[in-house]
């Protein structure tokens, strides 16, 4: 003799949810667990002759110029196409970056369409701005991260330094635990820091999102040992 | 004679050869255009850190007489503490008697005017706000007087000029001073502040800073390619 009434589920329902939802975080962080342990190993090995999508992240001043002398040392044809993000107030990066490219496709003259695209995106937070409305701007520059990284999805991510890298990075970690994409991300950190990482530097360090973390001192290798030293790329 | 010492280029120095594989002369190269003393240390042309031992040489590569232009730059931040003690008496003063002519200030965001001068035997003072390129006037100066932003202090490096780097000490985050007190160090370039520049310029050695190398971003290049498993080469 049945001893419930009504619907046989009711009982199980609840536990299912809860089943469910314990199933499901477990899931996500054996998934964490796992990106984090696969950052940083060498991808397998690949023909000379295939391509990576590249997210170039640029930043005002120093960082662009830095990043242009690292690109003139990258294979173009390997590193294509090549999507370059700037802060929306900073003028000059994008500009520069136009210019590099125009100077490629020239040099090629036809043979290559140029498979470059420049996009901007909201700052998380500007110089000076208070910390509080910063936790505003931090979000809509996430959101704007989110959209255009879901139309880029690129499979190589070299950054070096601005704070418009943070939400970038982060989104690329999320879609390689979710499995959109798996993006190696590479961070070089400025010349200027000799002695302390930069604070997007630190939290790539620390929370070991970067795949390979590039430093320009020798007194920066010695205090975070996980960093490359490469000398100064200036 | 100067004595500067440039070990990598020593080393290809013992062999004969530039930096650049040329044969080495006296006096030149044939494959760069760089001059080399009679002791094979490499030196460069005039209103470069080594124009002491050019002069001893007793050769002049410029036409141009006696203009040794100090060039102050402010990149495109405001550093009025910068502008206003180059402007001061004291240190045209002291410019002066170091053999300096000309005064040109690139003064940026800042808005303290200097006191535009000349003639009369005394410094000539100019100035302006920003320029699309400040190469060329690095490229004219003797002296280069800079804040000490990494992008103005290795435009000016690899262009060879002797470079005093002032910090800015109204700078919240003053990581700037890491990179310019790493790179006085080294004997690059000399760091100072704006109440200790007038010291510095009546005390410096310009003759003992070393050059600058260029860097290099092929060790990066290649941790890269290697990572992403592309085959070496």
């Amino acid at each position: 003799m049945e001893k419930n009434t009504g619907c046989p589920f009711s009982n199980l329902s609840p536990n299912l949810g809860i089943t469910c939802f314990v199933a499901f975080i477990t899931v996500i962080l054996v998934r964490v667990l796992y990106v984090i342990y696969r950052t940083g190993k060498p991808l397998n090995k690949r023909s000379p002759q295939q391509t990576l999508s590249t997210l170039i992240v640029l930043g005002s001043g120093g960082h662009t110029a830095e990043m242009i002398n690292l690109l003139l040392v990258l294979q173009k044809d390997r590193f294509t196409p090549r999507f370059y993000i700037a802060a929306a107030t900073d003028n000059m990066s994008l500009q520069k970056a136009r210019v590099l490219e125009n100077s490629w496709a020239d040099s090629q003259s036809g043979v290559k369409r140029i498979s470059a695209e420049f996009m901007q995106i909201y700052r998380s937070r500007e110089v000076g701005q208070s910390y509080v409305t910063s936790v505003w701007t931090t979000l809509v520059a996430t959101t704007h991260a989110l959209w255009l990284m879901i139309k880029i999805r690129p499979q190589v991510v070299l950054c070096n330094g601005p704070g418009t890298c943070i939400p970038l990075c982060v989104i690329a970690f999320i879609f390689k635990v979710i499995g959109i994409r798996w993006s190696s991300i590479f961070y070089v950190e400025s010349i200027a820091r000799v002695k302390k990482l930069s604070l997007s530097g630190l939290l790539l360090y620390k929370l070991q999102i970067a795949d390979q973390f590039f430093v320009q001192w020798p007194q920066l290798q010695r205090k975070y040992p996980r960093a490359h030293y490469v000398g100064c790329l200036m | 004679m100067g004595s500067i010492v440039f070990t990598r280029i020593q080393n290809q120095v013992q062999n004969g050869c530039c930096r650049r594989g040329g044969k080495l002369s006296t006096r030149s190269c044939n494959l760069c255009t760089r001059v080399h003393c009679v002791e094979g240390h490499l030196v460069r042309t005039e209103h470069s850190v080594f124009e002491a031992v050019i002069d001893g040489m007793g050769e002049s590569k410029d036409g141009v007489k006696g203009k040794r232009v100090v060039f102050v730059t402010v990149g495109t931040t405001c550093f009025d503490a910068l502008v206003k003690v180059v402007d001061s008496q004291q240190v045209k003063d002291e410019l002066l008697t170091r053999g300096y002519t000309n005064l040109l200030i690139q003064m940026g965001r800042g808005s303290y005017l200097p006191k535009s001068s000349g003639g009369d035997g005394s410094l000539a003072v100019d100035y302006f706000t920003f320029s699309s390129s400040i190469a060329d006037h690095l490229r004219s100066a003797s002296l280069v007087i800079s804040h000490a932003g990494s992008g103005s202090i290795f435009e000016t490096l690899q262009l060879g000029k002797p470079l005093i780097v002032v910090v800015n000490e109204d700078l919240m985050d003053n990581h700037q001073s890491e990179l310019a007190e790493e790179l006085a160090e080294r004997r690059h370039l000399y760091c100072a502040r704006p109440p200790t520049l007038c010291q510095t310029i009546a005390s410096m050695d310009l003759k003992s800073l070393l050059p600058y190398s260029p860097g290099d971003a092929t060790p990066v290049a290649k941790l890269v390619n290697r990572f992403l498993g592309f085959p070496e080469g």
